[in-house]
C-alpha cells in the first residue's frame, strides 16, 4: 500500500539526503586535506615494494 | 620405473604451480587486492548511499507510521487519557518515521549485499575445483566483495550520523518551541479567562475538542490540539488538511466541541472570555423576571461592546424575554423538570471577545441536593447571583402580610423562607470542592418597587450598605454572615425587574460581577448616557 505522506517529511528526507551527501563530501576532503589519503597509498606502495623485494632476494 | 617418474612430475608440477602462484601473488594478487580494497570502498559507499538516497526521495512506503497507527495508539510516546482515542495526524517526521526510513534503509541494503554474496557464492561453488587452484586471480573479487560490503556499511552508517544530528537539533529545537507555545497558550487563556462552556453537560474546559473542517466523521475531532508529536506550529490531519495548533488559533478557524460529550460549543469557545454567572434562590423570588430584563437590558442598551446572542435557543429565549418585558408582563415560571440551559451573549469590543453564560434553574430544582448535584456549572462560576424575595423574609411576612394582602398576592410572595434556599446551593459548592472564598455573590433584594410601598421603606436606599443593614434589620443577619464568610466579596443590591429606572436598574449586579472581567460592558457612566 502506497501512503502519501505529508510534505514535512518529503522535506525532512530531503535534508537527510542533503545532509549525508555534506558529510561525504566532508569526509572525503577531510581523508585528502589530512594526508591520510597520501599515507594510504604510500603505505601500500611500501607494501608492494617490501614484497617484490623479498621475492627477488 | 614410471611409478618414480610419475611421481617426480607430479611434485614438480606442483612446485612450478606453487611457484606461479607465488610469483602471481607478488606481482598480481596483493597489489590488484589492495586496488580492489580502496575501488571496493568507494563503491560501497555510493552504492549504499544511492540505494539509501533512492529510498528517501522515491519515498519508502514499506513501513510508514500513518494517522491511524497514531490512532490506534501505535506511537507509545503518544500519551492519551485512558479511553480517549489519539488524534487523527500525521506524527513529526523525527517522533517515528526518521527511525523507520533508516530501518528500511537497513533492511533493503543488506537484502542486496546478501543477493551479491550468494551469487559470488554460486559462482564460486560452480568452479569447483577450478575455482580454487585459481585463488590467485579470484583473491581480489573476494577484497572487492568484502571492501564494497564494508563501504555499503559506512553509508548506513553515515545516513545514520546525519539522521541522529537531525533528530537531535529538531528535538532540541522542538522542545523548546513546544514548551514556548504552551506556556503562550495556557498564558493567555489564563489571562483572557477564557474557556469553553458545554450547553448540555455544563463541562468547562480550558482545551475544547476542535474538529477539522474536512468533517471526516468521528475521526475529524482533534481532542489535543496543543503543540507536541502531532506537530509543533502545525498539524496535519489524517485527511492531509493542514491544521493550526495552540488553542489560540484553532479557535479561529476549527469549531469547538465539548471534551466530554461532543455537544458543538459556541464560536470562539476556547479563545473568547468565559463567564458562567449562575442566578439562584427560592422558587418565584424574582430569578427570571431578573435575568430577563438584565438581557434585554444588555442587548438594548449602549456600552463598549457590540452584545449579541450566542445561538439560536439564546435568541429564541430573548424574543420571549423582549415580548414579556415590552408588555410589562411577568415572567413564566421556570420548568424544574427541564435541565437549565444558559441564555448566552457575546460581547465583542475590538479584538477581545467574551462569552457570557446566564443560567436560571428553577428554584425548586436548586433545592433538591440530587437534581442539584448535576448542575455542574455551579462549580465553574467565578460569580453567582443570590436572589431573595424581601417578601419572604418572615419578620416581614408577619408584620405586613395580614395587612398587605393585596401587595403580597401582586409581589407573588416564594412560599420558602431564603436562608434554605441559599443554604442548599453553599452546601451544593462545599461538597463539590469549589473555593467558594475566591468567588464574589451579588446579593440581590428584588421587588423593590414593591417594597417600597410596604409602610416606613418607601425612602429604602439601594445602595450596599443600605442593603446590608435592612437585612440584618429584618434579621436576616444569619444569611448575611453566611454569605459574607463563604465569598470573597459580597455586594448588596436591591432592584425591581419590572421598572428597570429604580435606583441603579436591574443590570447592577451584573455590572458589578463583570468588573472584574476582562469583559467590556456599559458602566454606569455610559448607562446614564445611553
Amino acid at each position: 500500500m502506497s501512503y502519501e505522506v505529508p510534505p514535512g517529511h518529503r522535506g525532512f528526507r530531503a535534508l537527510v539526503v542533503v545532509g549525508s551527501v555534506l558529510l561525504s563530501a566532508l569526509l572525503i576532503a577531510g581523508i585528502v586535506l589530512d594526508g591520510v589519503w597520501d599515507q594510504v597509498y604510500d603505505g601500500a606502495a611500501h607494501l608492494i615494494a617490501e614484497l617484490k623485494a623479498a621475492w627477488r632476494s | 620405473m614410471p611409478i618414480v617418474i610419475g611421481v617426480v612430475v607430479a611434485i614438480a608440477a606442483i612446485a612450478l604451480y606453487l611457484w606461479l602462484c607465488a610469483l602471481a601473488f607478488v606481482y598480481f594478487t596483493f597489489p590488484v587486492s589492495l586496488m580492489a580494497g580502496g575501488v571496493g570502498l568507494a563503491v560501497g559507499v555510493a552504492a549504499g548511499l544511492g540505494l539509501a538516497f533512492w529510498l528517501l526521495f522515491e519515498g519508502q512506503d514499506e513501513r510508514v507510521l500513518t494517522p491511524g497507527d497514531v490512532a490506534a495508539g501505535k506511537l507509545r510516546m503518544l500519551r492519551t487519557p485512558k479511553g480517549v482515542t489519539p488524534d487523527l495526524a500525521w506524527p513529526g517526521y523525527f517522533v517515528a518515521q526518521a527511525g523507520l526510513d533508516w530501518v528500511v534503509v537497513v533492511k533493503r541494503v543488506t537484502e542486496r549485499t546478501g543477493e551479491m554474496w550468494a551469487w559470488a557464492g554460486e559462482t564460486a561453488a560452480g568452479m569447483s575445483w577450478f575455482g580454487l587452484v585459481m585463488w590467485p586471480i579470484l583473491l581480489p573479487v573476494a577484497v572487492l566483495l568484502m571492501a564494497g560490503t564494508a563501504g555499503v556499511a559506512v553509508a548506513v552508517l553515515l545516513v545514520a550520523v546525519v539522521m541522529a544530528a537531525l533528530a537531535v537539533l529538531v528535538w532540541a529545537l522542538g522542545l523548546v518551541a513546544v514548551a514556548v507555545l504552551r506556556g503562550l497558550d495556557r498564558a493567555l487563556g489564563l489571562l483572557r479567562r477564557s474557556a469553553g462552556t458545554c450547553p448540555r453537560c455544563y463541562e468547562t474546559s480550558a482545551r475544547p475538542v476542535y474538529r477539522c473542517p474536512g468533517a471526516h466523521g468521528p475521526t475529524a475531532m482533534h481532542r489535543d490540539i496543543r503543540p507536541g508529536l502531532l506537530g509543533v506550529f502545525s498539524r496535519r490531519c489524517g485527511c492531509g488538511r493542514r491544521l493550526p495548533t495552540m488553542v489560540l488559533r484553532a479557535g479561529r478557524s476549527m469549531a469547538a466541541f465539548c471534551p466530554l460529550c461532543d455537544t458543538g460549543l459556541h464560536e470562539g469557545a476556547g479563545t473568547a472570555t468565559d463567564l458562567r454567572v449562575p442566578v439562584f434562590g427560592a422558587p418565584s423570588s424574582g430569578k427570571t423576571h431578573l435575568v430577563m430584563v438584565s438581557i434585554v437590558e444588555l442587548l438594548r442598551g449602549g456600552g463598549p461592546a457590540r452584545v449579541s446572542l450566542a445561538d439560536d435557543r439564546s435568541k429564541r429565549m430573548y424574543d420571549t424575554y423582549a415580548e414579556i418585558v415590552d408588555r410589562g408582563g411577568s415572567a413564566i415560571k421556570t420548568d424544574a423538570a427541564q435541565q437549565p440551559v444558559a441564555v448566552t451573549l457575546r460581547f465583542r469590543a475590538a479584538k477581545r471577545e467574551a462569552l457570557l453564560h446566564l443560567y436560571d434553574a428553577a428554584g425548586e430544582a436548586l433545592s433538591d441536593p440530587e437534581r442539584n448535584a448535576g448542575y455542574q456549572y455551579l462549580d465553574g462560576a467565578r460569580t453567582l447571583v443570590f436572589v431573595l424575595d424581601p417578601f419572604a423574609v418572615p419578620e416581614i411576612r408577619q408584620r405586613y402580610e395580614r395587612s398587605f394582602g393585596a401587595l403580597f398576592a401582586a409581589a407573588n410572595v416564594s412560599a420558602d423562607p431564603p436562608e434554605p434556599s441559599y443554604q442548599n446551593v453553599a452546601t451544593r459548592l462545599r461538597q463539590s470542592g469549589v473555593r467558594t472564598e475566591r468567588n464574589r455573590l451579588a446579593f440581590v433584594v428584588s421587588k423593590l418597587d414593591l417594597l417600597r410601598r410596604l409602610p416606613g421603606l418607601d425612602g429604602l436606599s439601594d445602595e450596599n450598605d443600605a442593603v446590608r443593614a435592612w437585612l440584618v434589620d429584618q434579621g436576616v443577619d444569619n444569611l448575611v454572615q453566611s454569605a459574607e464568610t463563604d465569598f470573597r466579596e459580597v455586594r448588596y443590591f436591591a432592584v425591581s425587574a419590572t421598572d428597570p429606572k429604580l435606583g441603579r436598574g436591574p443590570l447592577a449586579p451584573l455590572r458589578w460581577l463583570l468588573e472584574e472581567e476582562p469583559i467590556p460592558i456599559a458602566g454606569e457612566k455610559e448607562r446614564s448616557t445611553a
